[in-house]
């Protein structure tokens, strides 16, 4: 008896736990994802952006900066980077977010692309010609990419 | 067995099978929502190409209380999209009316499996200054007419202004111009019958018959508010009538709060027959699910001697983004006429 209520105790303790350690390693994720910039590939007009400008971007009512088509990437819908730049630069929460693209559906335009994680972004960025993304700036290191906006 | 009963039976096992087709298609469209990468209202991409696939349909239940009362499947239509660099391209195909049932004081019951070409352009971006679009597209005059389906517009009902005043559709050249950030101009030109005629000469999809049409139109969004000017001219196909119109559109938005506008005015080329009308529309989000809706409307039509005013108030329910149950009560401000009106739609 008093060793099933000390495996009882034991994982529900146990979960616990997992759980603090969760929402300590989820609000340390959020602190660091509050320090990113909008990176851009090489070729893209040497011109710093405002806010505005990102938001115009990242909802696909502007395609262009100077003669370039921009093509804005995504972080998946859960990463607390995404989190942050939607509620930094989008001033929007998921569900309007989700609502404004139903509409642009039926007007036949797509949300922007979506990649898997910041260093997948980093290496499409550097390829890509037109491409641009949001990513922590401790993350950029070595990668030939160029800032576009820092928040 | 008599030649009448031998078509009557026939007519009501094709009646039947009419009916198994629409039950199958709303059947059909949420099944789309058990693919892996799909989220409903976001359309399914096909393959890996850049070719995306959606659509929506909408079942609408009118009852004028003291009067008949009516079943509709609305529509049901198909979008097939892409895009790539500056160049995008969108295409739908609708069925209009698809099953229609009127019960107690006119007994009458209608399917139609016509599919109209509602929209198919071809569009090119060359910056974010001008945009060109040539083919068949919803008319770019007022708010309404730029999102008109059942899913995403605020009320199951169209005011009528929407509807009377210019076409809804043209076919031809759009020429979309932002001067500034403040201003912006657009240019329509049809000089040919509507693109539906291929399929259907004598009945296209569109609220009016024309092989004319030249508008010009100015928008001015400044902050939480936009004003919209357009003017133009039509003539109607085979009665060879001419129209000008005038119209007027205002939209301020702010928070939970949109309040918008729209008046037109229409005289034929003679000067004689006048048709003029309008609405003004608050709707109110309790949250992004829930939404009030009220709204009054004038119309003075001189070609049907209708003259009236009357008012809407509306609830609709967005369990998602995609999907709208709706609720209106209409009634005469003479309280000779009212209407309950009751709709489901989707966006897939």
């Amino acid at each position: 008896m008093a060793e099933a209520t000390t495996l009882i105790l034991g994982t529900l303790l146990g979960g616990m736990v997992m759980r603090i350690i969760g929402f300590l390693l989820m609000t340390v994720c959020m602190l660091q994802a509050e320090q990113w910039v909008i990176i851009g590939h090489g070729s893209l007009p040497n011109t710093r952006l405002d806010a505005e400008h990102v938001r115009a971007l990242y909802l696909g009512k502007k395609h262009y900066l100077e003669e370039q088509r921009i093509k804005p990437l995504n972080l998946k819908s859960d990463n607390p980077l995404r989190q942050a730049f939607e509620q930094d630069i989008l001033d929007l929460d998921r569900e309007e977010i989700h609502a404004y693209w139903i509409k642009q559906h039926y007007l036949g335009k797509r949300p922007p692309k979506v990649l898997s994680s910041v260093e997948t972004l980093l290496r499409y960025v550097e390829q890509v010609e037109g491409t641009i993304g949001y990513v922590p700036l401790s993350a950029i290191g070595k990668h030939h990419v160029y800032v576009w906006y820092l928040p | 067995m008599t030649k009448d009963v031998k078509i009557r039976d026939r007519f009501l096992v094709l009646k039947g099978e009419q009916l198994y087709r629409i039950v199958l298609l709303i059947m059909l469209s949420p099944l789309l929502l058990f693919s892996s990468d799909y989220r409903l209202g976001e359309g399914i991409q096909i393959a890996d190409t850049p070719l995306y696939a959606g659509g929506y349909f909408s079942l609408n239940y009118g009852d004028e209380l003291n009067g008949s009362r009516e079943f509709i499947f609305d529509d049901i239509a198909f979008m097939l999209y892409a895009q790539e660099g500056s160049w995008s391209f969108m295409s739908e195909i609708e069925m209009n009316d698809v099953y229609y049932n009127q019960f107690e004081l006119n007994e009458d019951t209608n399917s139609s499996f016509e599919v109209h070409a509602e929209r198919i352009y071809v569009r090119y971006e060359a910056s974010d200054t001008w945009r060109t679009t040539l083919g068949k597209f919803n008319s770019p005059i007022g708010f309404w007419n730029l999102m008109p389906i059942n899913v995403l517009r605020d009320t199951t009902s169209n005011p009528i202004v929407t509807g009377t005043i210019f076409p809804r559709f043209t076919t031809g050249l759009d020429l979309d111009l932002t001067l500034s950030q403040h201003h912006k101009l657009i240019l329509l030109l049809q000089a040919t019958p509507d693109l539906d005629t291929l399929f259907h000469s004598d009945n296209p999809y569109n609220s009016f018959d024309i092989d004319r049409h030249i508008a010009l139109g100015y928008s001015y969004p400044f902050k939480d508010l936009t004003f919209k000017v357009n003017g133009g001219y039509f003539r109607e196909r085979d009665i060879m009538e001419s129209w000008y119109y005038g119209y007027l559109a205002l939209r301020y938005e702010h928070t939970n709060l949109k309040v918008m506008g729209e008046y037109g005015y229409r005289q034929n080329s003679e000067g004689g027959e006048v048709i003029n009308s309008g609405y003004l529309q608050g709707v109110y989000g309790l949250n992004i699910r829930h939404q009030l809706i009220a709204r009054v409307e004038h119309v003075d039509d001189e070609w049907l001697n209708d003259d009236r005013s009357f008012w809407l108030a509306g609830y609709t329910y967005r369990p998602f983004a995609s999907m709208a149950l709706k609720a209106e009560y209409q009634r005469d401000f003479s309280a000779e006429w009212q209407k309950l009106l009751l709709s489901f739609s989707v966006l897939f």
